[in-house]
């Protein structure tokens, strides 16, 4: 108890340099509960856009289909049967859509500007795609209508507007040529530049008749209650089916977010030891200032340990101060960007529609990362006091207090 | 004099065989495109498309004239009734009924399945005496179908040919080709091409029934049956035009 006094009158001995060691820890702290945060919105935005645009939580294909996936291969679609329907699991499933994807090529004259249509459900297509949402003129379309929604990159390279006529010419599924006039109902915009620039969707049952697909469809995907149960709900299907059931965790991509977030790690090495040196080097100033006052304790008997105990909880009221700061700094700031967002729209504009994320990045702060941060910082600061406190305690009392 | 009969039939059967021998790779193509690049042809076709052991029926009717224009019109399926192909010059045409107008295909294209059969457009319109775009060689004679053949062996002399290199087997009778194989550059097999028919129509030994093997493709084979064949007849020029093309 006696320490805790000493170490507390201590801390206020020397106001200025206790809080910039504080503050420089408090901004490592917040740094890096910031940019965990920020790296945790990355990933969600971008699997929630994989799950919404591209592979809904669970995706069935044929085998072959996505051995060839590349080459859009609508030979090799799924037959939507009734016992297709009847043989998925009851349980844990939301939403189901078949979509059809094909490639087309447009133009005026000539077909010059490639482009990725979707065959899509416009019904169940709210809750997932949701593009009824992203439309930035005109409307949505439905069921049965000779109509397109495209987006608004693909509509400026075209140079088509709303009540404009889209002729889309494209191959069937058997390989022969096919075409159809759309109306142009609506434009969206997504806010991922690759697809806005690529994109148009069409209604399941014309696609199905424009493609020679009656009843099929090129993918299933599925949207389940508990996205956790995905996995495990994958693995039901696929017993079931002959077919590729991929749940959106298995997804490539975002195989790939997670091996990038090995590289994002050693950015907060960075921060990590910039913090870690600017607590180094107060704790060492500390120390050394003091040597002659620790000869004294010395001399005047008190031991080792009581010395290192001393020192170490000075480290620990810097850290605890400084990791409490930088924790309600970064919680705050983390939560005020998770329903802010930062808007990369910039970025995102000119990105690929192979790596769809954006336009804007809410952050995703969780308690687990806020605990951590505070927890960490803690932690580093009394371990990289105790190397200039261990070299201190081998001093000779009389040595010590020689010290100028 | 049975003796000095049977030596000037030696005599003959030698000199015939001088002859065959004697001749070139190059002039025995050339007899092959005396039979098959005609001036003229109107024909109405059957081609089945066969795709994983399902066949498909399509028919079409068309006109060539020349190696530089070319029209062709789907009547069957229902799904593919109207759609039309113009050539003029390099240049391809398509029309699709359901759109209402002519689209240009792009170059590139010209060497994808046409009507999902194993044809490309370019295949299908093909009427140039290969004699100007390959180095031809005879590298012996083999037996096929039953049938004596020479064995040739083509190399592109100039660079806008669908095939670098063609292996083709001709009849030693008929100088027609009975079998081709099409290959890339990099020596890939692309497609193999036999002949079952021919018809001979005027001056020509005109091939009528074709069947294209894809090697690109799996399991996939296509059978052109030509009929009705017409050759170097007159062809009102306003077929090939894009007006007629476009027509209601």
């Amino acid at each position: 108890m006696q320490l805790f006094r000493l170490a507390y009158r201590n801390f206020f001995r020397n106001t200025r340099r206790s809080i910039i060691s504080g503050i420089s820890v408090a901004l490592a702290i917040t740094a890096i509960i910031v940019m965990r945060s920020y790296i945790s919105g990355i990933f969600e935005n971008i699997s929630g856009n994989i799950v919404r645009l591209i592979s809904g939580h669970i995706r069935i294909t044929t085998t072959e289909y996505e051995r060839r996936e590349r080459m859009i291969p609508l030979s090799e679609s799924l037959e939507l049967t009734p016992q297709f329907y009847e043989a998925l699991p009851e349980e844990g499933i939301a939403l189901t859509s078949p979509r059809i994807k094909f490639g087309v090529l447009l133009g005026e004259e000539e077909l010059n500007i490639p482009a990725l249509g979707y065959a899509i459900h416009p019904e169940k297509e709210r809750d997932i795609a949701a593009l009824n949402k992203r439309l930035i003129g005109g409307s949505y379309i439905n069921s049965g209508e000779r109509a397109a929604i495209i987006g608004s990159g693909l509509a400026e390279r075209l140079e088509v507007t709303i009540g404009d006529t889209l002729t889309i010419i494209t191959r069937t599924a058997y390989d022969s040529p096919t075409g159809m006039n759309l109306l142009v109902k609506g434009i969206f915009h997504i806010g991922i530049g690759g697809m806005d620039r690529s994109l148009f969707y069409i209604p399941l049952d014309v696609g199905q008749e424009l493609l020679d697909l009656e009843d099929r469809a090129t993918e299933f995907v599925i949207l389940v209650n508990d996205p956790n149960d995905a996995i495990d709900i994958a693995r039901v299907i696929r017993a079931r089916f002959d077919l590729s059931v991929v749940p959106f965790q298995h997804n490539p991509l975002l195989r790939y977010v997670n091996t990038a977030n090995v590289v994002f790690s050693l950015f907060y090495l960075v921060v990590l030891l910039v913090a870690c040196s600017t607590i180094a080097n107060t704790m060492l100033m500390i120390v050394f200032e003091r040597t002659k006052e620790i000869g004294m304790m010395k001399a005047l008997g008190l031991t080792n340990l009581s010395i290192v105990g001393l020192l170490t909880i000075e480290a620990g009221i810097i850290g605890t101060l400084g990791s409490a700061m930088g924790t309600i700094l970064g919680g705050v700031l983390s939560y005020w960007l998770k329903y802010q967002g930062i808007d990369i729209s910039m970025a995102s504009s000119s990105s690929s529609a192979d790596m769809p994320f954006g336009p804007i990045i809410y952050l995703e702060p969780t308690p687990l990362i806020i605990l951590a941060g505070f927890l960490f910082g803690l932690l580093i600061t009394i371990v990289v006091a105790l190397l200039p406190i261990s070299r201190v305690t081998k001093l000779e009392p009389a040595k010590a207090l020689k010290t100028i | 004099m049975r003796d000095t009969k049977s030596i000037h039939v030696a005599l003959l059967i030698l000199a015939i065989n001088t002859f065959t021998f004697a001749q070139t790779g190059t002039e025995i193509i050339e007899r092959v495109d005396d039979n098959t690049v005609v001036v003229s042809s109107g024909y109405n076709a059957k081609m089945l498309v066969s795709i994983g052991g399902t066949v498909r029926e399509k028919r079409f009717f068309g006109y060539t004239e020349g190696k530089k224009l070319a029209y062709m019109e789907f009547s069957y399926p229902a799904r593919d009734k109207g759609t039309r192909f113009l050539k003029i010059e390099d240049e391809m045409w398509m029309y699709l009924p359901t759109v209402e107008r002519a689209t240009k295909i792009a170059g590139h294209m010209l060497r994808q399945s046409m009507m999902g059969s194993d044809f490309s457009y370019d295949d299908i319109v093909e009427n140039e005496r290969l004699i100007k775009l390959y180095d031809i060689e005879l590298v012996g004679t083999d037996s096929l179908y039953g049938k004596e053949c020479f064995a040739l062996e083509l190399t592109a002399k100039v660079p806008e040919v669908s095939y670098y290199f063609r292996k083709i087997w001709v009849d030693k009778d008929m100088y027609v080709a009975v079998k081709a194989e099409l290959y890339a550059k990099s020596g890939k097999l692309m497609k193999e091409i036999a002949i079952s028919d021919f018809k001979r129509i005027g001056r020509y030994k005109y091939p009528t029934s074709i069947r294209m093997v894809n090697k690109l493709r799996k399991d996939t084979y296509t059978e052109l049956i030509l009929e009705d064949v017409e050759l170097d007849i007159k062809i009102p020029d306003r077929i090939f035009t894009k007006a007629y093309l476009e027509r209601k």
